[in-house]
């Protein structure tokens, strides 16, 4: 139960700014995931809180102290590296064992907790293996993962922990995290470049991109409220659909228009920061955009251009004038190029940003 | 806490340095300190024999040297060796690690044994290529005389020949392995695509093998060239520099100077006359490698 | 047709690998012979040694090799133009050979290893600095810093003493088994030992319980170098020994000049001096290349 709180950490290789003024509180307790693109700074960032790598600038405090002067092997985190890093010349268990020994626990205790963790991640039949380098990819993951819990740190930093595994595996262990978390009330920092993943597992998400936290928030604001255009296009499947245009007030709130349609905003007290006739972009999620419904202010006629059936549900390219939209509609459906569909876009569904900044205009 | 905490950073600071210090120290006292005095020592006359006190006489013995037409003679034999020897290695090498490239049962076996007199001790190799190039039982001198169908004394007849030819033994395996790692390293599929464009053996070697072993070729002759410039060992213990001064390289005349005739001031200018040389051919040789 | 043209390629890549055995047999006899000579010969009696035209076939004798070791000290002086100490043969040269080879390796490589992972990890201010003064020190003309140590080692009292030539031969070798180990080291994963600082391990143990059994195997490769290094030096050895602490390679070297001198005698002993050079190719195979380089170019597959 450890609080952790990040204060401007600034690291740098060289040329590479991997971090460039990192704000970042864990509740004690809490479970937040890292999320972010390849190269974003998240191993970089566990690697600066495990005490492994020292931060250029900036401060890192456990429960209030800080922690900068603690040496890695002193500061009681676990790390799951995304490298698994086994020690090549150990056993299984030994691999396992290692923290346990370096922190002179008994025999029995080891053995117990060693042979314990193993069962949890069904690796109990690779204990005797000599040589970790003769395990498939995801036999080295829950290998690593188990030396990772095996203790019972102040804070466990998981770096992609599941990414290697295969998809039922995967989903399993999603459960078993949340389950651990519950039981064992330890604040973990989980790092993933997969928001699914982020959003199954965290109570708070931070999105981090170049070295930079984007927001920090819960998946549901992610989502709805995202802060910049990135976010919004980072999170979500399939992608957010943006289109650019103008926006001009009208007696009954905002209008939207680009060449070939005008899209009626509602909640008109949003757009505080809008001018009149700027140029802007509009994002609206393929899911919040409505098939055949029934007719408002917001319908439009639309071409079909491509349809992908899912099972559960079908995505749909359309083609509106000189924009194409992706809409997502449930159950099987089957269009054909070239047909015509009647959609709606829910005018208080759509997030504005702005064309220069990114930035989400609310 | 605390103090833990400082002792354990205390630590990360100093373990670096401390795992250092030992080399630095034994270095410093063992090259640097000697260097330095021997720059200074080569400022003096001082003959141990003699003895007495070193007399400073300034640039003197770096100027009598560079006008004695002596040392330009053993330097434009050391040149010599070093070119002959240099490049026979290059075109042996080069033809072996082409040889070897090629995939055959006992190729791991042949490069083993190919390689076998890098490791020879060159004091060994020396004095056993005298028995070899021995103008009476030398097996060498027999084959020649089976040859040329009369009696050769190849030490003192053509002694650079001997010392080449020892040389060329000893180091053309070194070539053959830069050049077979360079040519390793030549991406398979690169090969294949040169085979399907049936370029031309010569257009094949310009385009895709050379670039790829250029490197390497460069590394191997930085190497052999430095090595062959300093040899000592061999060519003083095949034939002490002999007949008359025939084989008396830069270094051998170097230790004759200081340890024969004990001129130490001297022995110590030329040293370091050779040591600049050799820094600035590694110099202009880096330059050329690194242009190209 | 397409058979002709089969057959032809048949025949073509017929000449190529008889091409390739030919040349490979022509090779490996002009690289192997004078090795396989000297062996041959330290198996002649003196008479055998002096034939012409030189025997290829005759009945070997392990004689020289017994000689070396039990043969009256004159004779011994005689042919190699040393002065022995009382009633010791040749092994008095090997064993002081051993001593020196073992000690400055011992200690080159405690300190070489150890300085080789503070540059491959910590990277300290000045580590590219240092390593390319460490390369460079490979190009140094022994005969360069020969003059200024002869003269310290007469003042200082390490002339013809075992220490000085130890201290010598750690100081030459150090570069390269730091060059070589700090390649070895470059190659474990940062992350295994960053795994081990979390898990609880100081730098010290990292060192030892980590690092260190990675490159077990390149450790091994160094010392065989090393070995061969400091048993094959010959200037230093000439220089700063005398009767008492002379190695082999000056007693070989100082066989030189005397007519009717036993060739087979010298021969057996030359052969006992490079035996070990002879098995560490065999086992070092895999890292000669390495060794070569200082440890900059992979070896050859
Ligand atoms: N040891 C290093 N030396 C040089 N650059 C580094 C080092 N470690 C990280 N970087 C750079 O820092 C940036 C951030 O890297 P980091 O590994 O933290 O990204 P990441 O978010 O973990 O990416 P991924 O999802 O691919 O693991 C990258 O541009 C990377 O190239
Ligand atoms: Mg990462």
């Amino acid at each position: 139960m450890t609080r952790v709180e990040i204060r401007g950490l600034k690291k740098s290789f060289g040329p590479v700014q991997a971090l460039r003024g990192i704000n970042l509180e864990v509740e004690s307790g809490a479970l937040v995931a890292l999320l972010g693109p390849t190269g974003a700074g998240k191993t970089t960032l566990l690697k600066c809180i495990a005490g492994v790598e020292e931060p250029d600038a900036g401060d890192i405090l456990f429960d209030g102290q800080s922690v900068l002067g603690t040496p890695a092997w002193r500061r009681d985190v676990a790390m799951f590296f995304q490298t698994y890093a086994l020690y090549p010349h150990m056993s299984v268990y030994d691999n396992i064992a290692y923290p346990l020994r370096e922190r002179k626990w008994s025999r029995q205790e080891i053995d117990r907790s060693v042979k314990n963790v193993a069962e949890k991640l069904r690796i109990a039949h690779l204990l005797d293996r000599k040589d970790p380098s003769t395990l498939s990819g995801g036999e080295m993951q829950r290998v690593a993962l188990a030396r990772t819990l095996v203790r019972n740190p102040r804070i466990f930093l998981l770096d992609e922990p599941i990414s290697n595994l295969d998809a039922k595996l995967r989903e399993e262990m999603r459960t078993e995290f949340k389950r651990l978390h519950k039981e064992l009330k330890q604040t973990i920092i989980y790092a993933t470049p997969d928001f699914l993943e982020a959003f199954a597992i965290a109570e708070k998400v931070a999105v981090i991109k170049d070295g930079v936290i984007l927001q920090y928030d819960t998946p549901i604001n992610l989502l709805r409220r995202p802060k910049n255009r990135f976010v919004a296009t980072f999170i979500g499947s399939p992608t957010i659909n943006i289109m650019r245009g103008v926006v001009r007030r009208m007696a009954y709130g905002w209008e939207f228009s680009t060449s070939s349609l005008r899209i009626q905003l509602s909640d008109v007290g949003h757009y505080s920061k809008l001018l009149d006739g700027s140029e802007v972009e509009l994002a609206v999620r393929p899911r919040d955009i409505v098939l055949e419904g029934p007719k408002n202010r917001n319908t439009f006629k639309a071409k079909v251009v491509a349809a992908e059936r899912l099972g559960y549900e079908t995505i749909v390219t359309l083609s509106l004038g000189d924009v194409e939209l992706k809409a997502v509609t449930k159950g099987m459906r089957s269009y054909k190029y070239g047909d015509e569909v009647i959609i709606n876009i829910p005018g208080d569904r759509v997030i504005l940003f702005d064309v220069s900044s990114g930035e989400a205009m609310y | 806490m605390t103090s833990q905490a400082t002792t354990g950073s205390r630590l990360v600071r100093i373990f670096p340095i401390l795992l250092i210090l030992p080399a630095v120290a034994l270095v410093t006292f063992l090259v640097i300190f000697p260097l330095i005095w021997a720059l200074g020592l080569s400022f003096y006359s001082y003959n141990v024999i003699r003895g007495g006190a070193p007399i400073f006489i300034g640039v003197e013995n770096y100027y009598r040297l560079l006008n004695s037409l002596d040392v330009w003679r053993r330097f434009v034999l050391t040149g010599q060796f070093v070119f002959y020897a240099v490049s026979i290695e290059f075109l042996i090498g080069f033809g072996l690690a082409h040889l070897f490239y090629n995939q055959f049962r006992g190729r791991r076996l042949a490069i083993t044994l190919v390689t076998t007199p890098l490791l020879v001790a060159p004091v060994a190799v020396g004095i056993f290529h005298r028995y070899l190039f021995d103008a009476t039982f030398g097996i060498y001198s027999y084959i020649a005389q089976l040859i040329t169908g009369q009696p050769v004394k190849i030490l003192s007849q053509y002694p650079m020949f001997a010392i080449v030819f020892m040389d060329v033994w000893q180091w053309s395996p070194f070539m053959m392995l830069f050049i077979l790692a360079g040519l390793e390293a030549i991406p398979k599929h690169m090969l294949e695509s040169s085979e399907i464009d049936r370029l031309s053996m010569l257009a094949k070697f310009r385009y895709v093998i050379w670039p790829t072993i250029r490197p390497l070729v460069a590394l191997a002759l930085l190497f052999r060239t430095m090595d062959a410039f300093r040899t000592f060992d061999t060519i003083f213990t095949l034939t002490e520099g002999g007949p008359g001064t025939a084989t008396e390289v830069l270094s051998i005349q170097i230790y004759r100077i200081a340890f024969q005739f004990f001129r130490t001031g001297e022995a110590a200018a030329l040293a370091f006359i050779f040591l600049v040389i050799i820094v600035l051919l590694t110099n202009i040789y880096l330059r050329l490698a690194r242009r190209e | 047709m397409a058979n002709l043209r089969n057959n032809r390629r048949g025949r073509r890549k017929i000449v190529k690998t008889t091409l390739i055995y030919l040349s490979t047999i022509i090779a490996v006899i002009f690289f192997i012979f004078p090795i396989y000579w000297l062996v041959a010969t330290s198996l002649k009696t003196r008479a055998q040694a002096f034939s012409t035209p030189p025997l290829f076939v005759w009945e070997p004798t392990f004689r020289n090799f017994i000689d070396i070791f039990l043969k009256r000290q004159t004779e011994i002086e005689a042919i190699t133009g040393q002065e022995l100490e009382l009633a010791t043969g040749a092994e008095i040269f090997f064993y002081n050979s051993f001593v020196v080879t073992f000690s400055s390796i011992a200690i080159a490589t405690v300190i070489g290893v150890l300085a080789a992972y503070s540059f491959s990890r910590y990277k300290p201010a000045g580590t590219s600095t240092l390593m390319f003064f460490i390369l460079s020190t490979r190009m140094l003309p022994a005969i360069v810093v020969a003059i200024p140590i002869y003269f310290f080692y007469r003042s200082l009292g390490l002339y013809n003493t075992y220490i000085g030539l130890i201290l010598l031969y750690t100081m030459f070798n150090l570069p390269f088994a730091v060059w070589m180990m700090k390649s070895f080291f470059d190659e474990v994963p940062r992350d295994i030992e960053q795994a081990a600082l979390v898990d609880g391990s100081n730098p010290v143990k990292v060192f030892y319980k980590i690092a260190l059994p990675q490159v077990l195997v390149g450790l091994g490769a160094t010392i065989g170098f090393l070995i061969i290094n400091v048993w094959n030096e010959f200037l230093f050895a000439l220089l700063l020994t005398e009767r008492a602490t002379r190695t082999v390679p000056v007693m070989i070297a100082g066989t030189r000049g005397e007519v009717g001198i036993n060739w087979g005698l010298i021969a057996a002993i030359e052969t006992l001096y490079i035996l070990p050079a002879l098995v560490l190719i065999f086992l070092l195979q895999r890292f000669l290349l390495r060794g070569m380089t200082f440890g900059t170019v992979r070896g050859v597959k």
